[in-house]
C-alpha cells in the first residue's frame, strides 16, 4: 500500500515539499525525501540550507512555510534529494538583544543540534578553509546497520575492568603497527592486547563530533601547533568524531564506528562513552555561532540575569541541562548512542553540572538525573558521574543517584596516591578505600559498585610519571607550566624523569605494581589508564589536552622494553577474576554469615587481627574471605590477603592462622627481582605460614587453599 | 556505473564499473536480483569500482541477505584494495567471500559451499 504522506503538497523554486513530522527532531530519511524537524522557541522563521558536499556555496536555500511549523518546531519534508551527498544547515532569524540572552542572526549558518553525522573536520588535522562560513556541516547518516544478534553486554558492574583510552592516542604512534592509525578502525587491530590485559570494558574519551582546531595555537616553547587533542568540547552530540574515522573521507564514520563496537563485543569487551553535556564548543560571548546560540542561546545555555553565560564548565559557557527542552536532548541523544551504537554505559564529565538548576543553584533531586537513573532505554547503561564541577561543586559520595549512577572516586585516586608515596596518617583512609568506601557510599543505598576506583586517568599523570616526577611539566603547552594540576600526590623515588639509575627504575616499577595490586584488590569497579600496563610516560605533563604528538601517543615499543609490567598487570586483573571475593562484598553470591568466624574482610598490621591506626603507620594487611559454591555446586572457601609496607624498611607481618586444611601460598610479592607473580592457580606454598617478610615499599598477596 | 553481465560456466557474472552510491545502488540492486533465484550462481567483479559508498554497501548487503534467503550463492572477485578496506573497516566484509579473480570466484561458486 502506498501511503498517501509519500506525495508532495508543496512546490518551493524545483523542490517538491511537504509539511514533515516533528518528532524526532534532525533529518530522517523517510519514502521519498528527507523529514528536517528542528526546534526553536524564539525564532520567528527558520530557512533550511542545502549543499553539496564540500562545497562553499548552497545549491538552493527553502524556507520553512507557516504552515510547516508546528508549536516551537519547524518541520518538511524536502522529496528527491540526493541525500548520500548533500550537507544541509539552517538559518534562523529572530530577536537580537545581549540583555534578554538572544542571539539570532539570519546571516548565520547553523548546525543542526541533532545532526548523525558531521563534515568539515574530516580528516584530522588537516587545516579548514576559516573563511568557508559554513564550518560544521550537517550530514543525513544511515540508521540502519547489520548487528548480526549484538547487542549490550550487560556485564554485571562487580565484574567490570575498565580501560580508559584515547581514540586516536591508542594507536597513532608508528610503533602500533596498524593500517589506519589513530583510527577507530585501528582500535580492532589492538583488541587482542586488551583482551590479554582481562579488560572488559573500554571507557573512550570523547568521539562526539569536536574541532581539534578549536583554540589552536603554536606553542612558544616548542613552536609546535596544540590541537585540542582531548575533545573534551562538543560541536555534534549525535555525531561520531569524522577525523576519527578512517573513511571519514567518505562519510562512513557511523559505520566505522558500529563495527567497532560491535566487534569489542564479540571479544566480550563493553564500551563506555565519556560523553561531555556540560557545555558545548561555541564558548563564551566572544564564541563562534556553530549551533545552539543562533537557534535558541535562550534555552540552550545557563544565562546571567544581564545575559551573560554562566561558566560552571571552566569552558566559557553552561549547558542548560535542566531546562526541559535540553533535557530531552540529552535523553534524545543518549537513547540514540544506547539504541543505534549499542553503547553499554556513559561516563558524564563534569556531571556535577548536570544537577544545576536553570539559574546554576545545585538541586537536590535533579531532573535531568533522574530521568537518565529511570529511563527505560537507558534501563542496563552504566552511569558513571565525574561528580564535581569547575565551578566548585564537589560532589564525591553525594551524587544524587537513585542506586542507578556510579562516581569516579577521586578521594581514592588522591589517598592511595598518598599512601603508596609512603604520608603518614593514611591507614585508616585505605581501610575505607579498599573495602569501597563505604564512608563516601552507603552501602544499604548505593554500594561499592557506585564507586569507579581509579589511581590515573587521560587527566594526570601517568602511572609511570606519577612514579617519576615530584612536580607536573607542563612547559610545552605554551602556559609556562601554569596549566594542570599542583595536587598530584607523586614521588619521583629520588630523581625527577628518566633516569638510568638500576635502584630508582626498580623502585618505580615497585610502585606501579604495588599501585595495580591495590587497585585490583579493592572493593568497587577498577579502572587502568591504557599505556600504564607498560609504563607508558607524557614526560611528566600532567595536561595533555592539546598535545597531539609522541607525548600523548602509546609508544608500543614500551610494551616489549617493560614487558614484566604488563605481565604483572595482566595476572593481576586474572586473579581479581578467578578470587572474585576481593571484587564486591554487596553484590556477590558468597555467603556473609561465616561458620568459620572469620569476617568477610578483616584488617590486620604487623599483628594478625590488630592494626595500627596512629599517624606514623604505613602498614596495612587486607583478609578476605567468603565461602560459595562453584561452578560444580562444592562449597569453597576463598582466602585473599594483602598485605601493604609503605614504609621504607622491611617488615615482618603476621599472618592470621587459616582453618585446618589450608595453607598459604605466595601469588605476588612485588619486592622480588625475579617471579615476582604467579599465574593464577599456581601459587607457591610457603614454607612459613606464621609470618612473610614484606621489603620496604612492597606488597605482598597470598591465598589460602 | 555501468553493469554487464555474462555467463561463464553456468555462473552469472556482473562486472561493476563505476562507483557504486546513491545514484547507482538502485540500478545494480535491480539488475543483480533479476538473477538471484534459488540455487543462482553469481559473481560480482568489482575490477573497475573504485567506490563503494554507505549506499552502496546497503545494497550489496541486501544482495547478500536476498541470496541466503533464496539459497543462492554469489561471491566478489577483483576487490580492490581501497574499497576492500572500506567494507572491512565499516564492517561490510563478511557479506561476501573475496576472490582475486573471476576464474577463482567461478570456480568458488560453481562448487556451491559458499554463502
Amino acid at each position: 500500500m502506498i501511503r498517501v504522506d509519500t506525495y508532495p503538497t508543496h512546490k518551493y523554486e524545483n523542490f517538491s515539499l511537504r509539511p514533515g513530522k516533528p518528532i524526532p527532531f534532525g533529518a530522517t530519511i523517510v519514502p521519498g525525501g528527507v523529514n528536517f524537524s528542528v526546534y526553536s522557541r524564539h525564532a520567528v522563521s527558520c530557512e533550511l540550507v542545502l549543499y553539496n558536499k564540500h562545497e562553499r556555496e548552497p545549491f538552493a536555500v527553502i524556507p520553512f512555510l507557516d504552515e510547516f511549523r508546528i508549536g516551537n518546531v519547524f518541520t518538511m519534508i524536502v522529496f528527491d534529494l540526493d541525500y548520500e551527498n548533500i550537507e544541509y544547515g539552517f538559518k534562523m532569524d529572530g530577536p537580537f538583544s545581549f540583555s534578554e540572552g538572544q542571539w539570532f542572526n539570519r546571516e548565520k549558518i547553523l548546525l543542526d543540534p541533532y545532526a548523525k553525522a558531521v563534515g568539515g573536520r574530516d580528516i584530522w588535522g588537516e587545516e579548514p578553509d576559516w573563511s568557508n562560513p559554513y564550518q560544521y556541516r550537517a550530514r543525513i547518516a544511515f540508521d540502519d546497520f547489520d548487528w548480526e544478534g549484538d547487542k549490550p553486554l550487560e556485564i554485571p558492574m562487580k565484574d567490570l575492568i575498565i580501560y580508559e583510552m584515547h581514540v586516536r592516542g591508542f594507536t597513532k604512534h608508528s610503533s602500533s603497527k596498524v593500517k589506519y592509525p589513530g583510527t577507530f578502525a585501528a582500535i580492532r587491530e589492538k583488541i587482542l592486547h586488551i583482551k590479554e590485559l582481562g579488560i572488559n570494558c573500554v571507557e573512550l574519551m570523547p568521539i562526539y563530533e569536536f574541532d581539534e582546531f578549536e583554540n589552536s595555537r603554536i606553542s612558544p616553547a616548542t613552536n609546535e601547533r596544540l590541537l585540542n587533542y582531548w575533545g573534551y568540547s562538543t560541536v555534534g552530540f549525535f555525531a561520531p568524531k569524522s577525523a576519527y574515522a578512517a573513511t571519514g573521507k567518505y562519510g562512513m564514520q557511523v559505520d566505522e564506528f558500529k563495527a567497532l563496537v560491535k566487534d569489542l563485543h564479540k571479544n566480550g569487551i563493553e564500551v563506555i562513552l565519556d560523553v561531555v553535556f556540560n557545555h558545548t564548543a561555541e564558548g563564551n560571548e566572544n564564541g563562534p555561532y556553530i549551533s545552539f546560540r543562533g537557534i535558541d542561546n535562550k534555552t540552550y545555555y545557563m544565562l546571567t540575569p544581564e545575559g551573560y553565560y554562566y561558566n560552571f564548565s571552566g569552558c566559557g559557557n553552561t549547558l542548560n541541562c535542566n531546562n526541559p527542552v535540553v533535557r530531552n536532548m540529552i535523553l534524545d541523544c543518549l537513547r540514540c548512542w544506547a539504541a543505534e551504537y549499542h553503547i553499554d554505559g556513559f561516563r558524564f564529565d563534569l556531571a556535577a553540572i548536570l544537577g544545576r538548576n536553570q539559574d546554576g543553584s545545585p538541586m537536590h533531586n535533579p531532573p535531568l538525573l533522574e530521568t537518565l537513573a529511570f529511563d527505560p532505554v537507558l534501563g542496563k547503561c552504566k552511569l558513571i558521574a565525574e561528580a564535581w564541577d569547575a565551578g566548585g561543586l564537589y560532589q564525591v559520595g553525594a551524587f544524587p543517584s537513585w542506586g542507578r549512577w556510579a562516581e569516579w572516586n577521586g578521594k581514592y585516586r588522591d589517598d592511595i596516591r598518598k599512601f603508596l608515596k609512603g604520608e603518614e596518617g593514611l591507614v585508616g583512609a585505605m581501610a575505607q578505600r579498599i573495602q569501597g568506601s563505604p564512608d563516601l557510599y552507603n552501602r544499604q543505598y548505593r554500594g561499592t559498585c557506585a564507586s569507579i576506583n581509579f589511581v590515573t586517568c587521560h587527566d594526570g599523570f601517568t602511572l609511570m610519571d606519577l612514579v617519576s616526577y615530584n612536580g607536573k611539566h607542563n612547559e610545552a603547552n605554551g602556559e609556562n607550566n601554569r596549566d594542570g594540576s599542583d595536587d598530584n600526590y607523586s614521588w619521583n623515588c629520588g630523581w625527577e624523569g628518566e633516569t638510568c639509575d638500576d635502584g630508582i627504575r626498580f623502585l618505580r616499577k615497585k610502585q606501579i605494581k604495588n599501585a595495580v595490586s591495590i587497585l585490583m584488590l579493592s572493593q568497587g569497579v577498577p579502572m587502568i589508564l591504557s599505556g600504564d600496563e607498560f609504563g607508558n610516560t607524557q614526560y611528566g605533563n600532567n595536561n595533555a589536552y592539546c598535545q597531539d604528538n609522541e607525548i600523548s601517543w602509546l609508544d608500543w615499543r614500551l610494551l616489549n622494553t617493560n614487558y614484566e609490567l604488563f605481565n604483572f598487570f595482566k595476572r593481576v586483573v586474572a586473579f581479581r577474576k578467578k578470587y572474585s571475593i576481593v571484587k564486591s562484598s554487596d553484590e556477590d553470591d558468597y555467603s556473609t554469615h561465616l561458620d568459620n568466624g572469620y569476617p568477610r574482610i578483616s584488617w590486620h598490621g604487623t599483628k594478625a587481627w590488630n592494626v595500627d591506626f596512629s599517624a606514623a603507620s604505613r602498614l596495612l594487611a587486607m583478609l578476605c574471605c567468603g565461602k560459595k559454591k562453584d561452578e560444580s555446586g562444592n562449597v569453597k572457601e576463598d582466602f585473599a590477603y594483602m598485605a601493604m609496607n609503605m614504609h621504607w624498611e622491611m617488615h615482618v607481618f603476621e599472618l592470621p592462622a587459616l582453618p585446618d586444611g589450608f595453607k598459604w601460598h605466595v601469588f605476588a610479592n612485588t619486592d622480588v627481582v625475579m617471579n615476582d607473580i604467579c599465574e593464577v592457580g599456581c601459587e607457591v606454598l610457603l614454607d612459613n605460614q606464621s609470618e612473610f617478610v614484606v621489603g620496604p615499599r612492597s606488597v605482598v598477596i597470598l591465598v589460602g587453599k | 556505473m555501468e553493469i554487464k553481465s555474462y555467463l561463464k560456466d553456468k555462473v552469472v557474472v556482473f562486472e561493476l564499473d563505476g562507483k557504486l552510491d546513491v545514484n547507482t545502488a538502485s540500478k545494480v540492486q535491480e539488475e543483480v536480483m533479476t538473477s538471484v533465484g534459488q540455487e543462482c550462481r553469481l559473481v560480482l567483479d568489482m575490477k573497475k569500482c573504485d567506490y563503494v559508498s554507505s549506499a552502496g554497501l546497503r545494497v550489496l548487503l541486501v544482495i547478500s541477505k536476498q541470496l541466503a534467503k533464496v539459497g543462492g550463492c554469489g561471491v566478489i572477485a577483483n576487490l580492490l584494495e581501497e574499497v576492500k578496506d572500506v567494507m572491512q573497516m565499516t564492517g561490510f566484509d563478511n557479506l561476501f567471500k573475496s576472490y582475486e579473480n573471476v576464474d577463482q570466484a567461478v570456480l568458488a561458486v560453481m562448487k556451491g559451499d559458499l554463502a
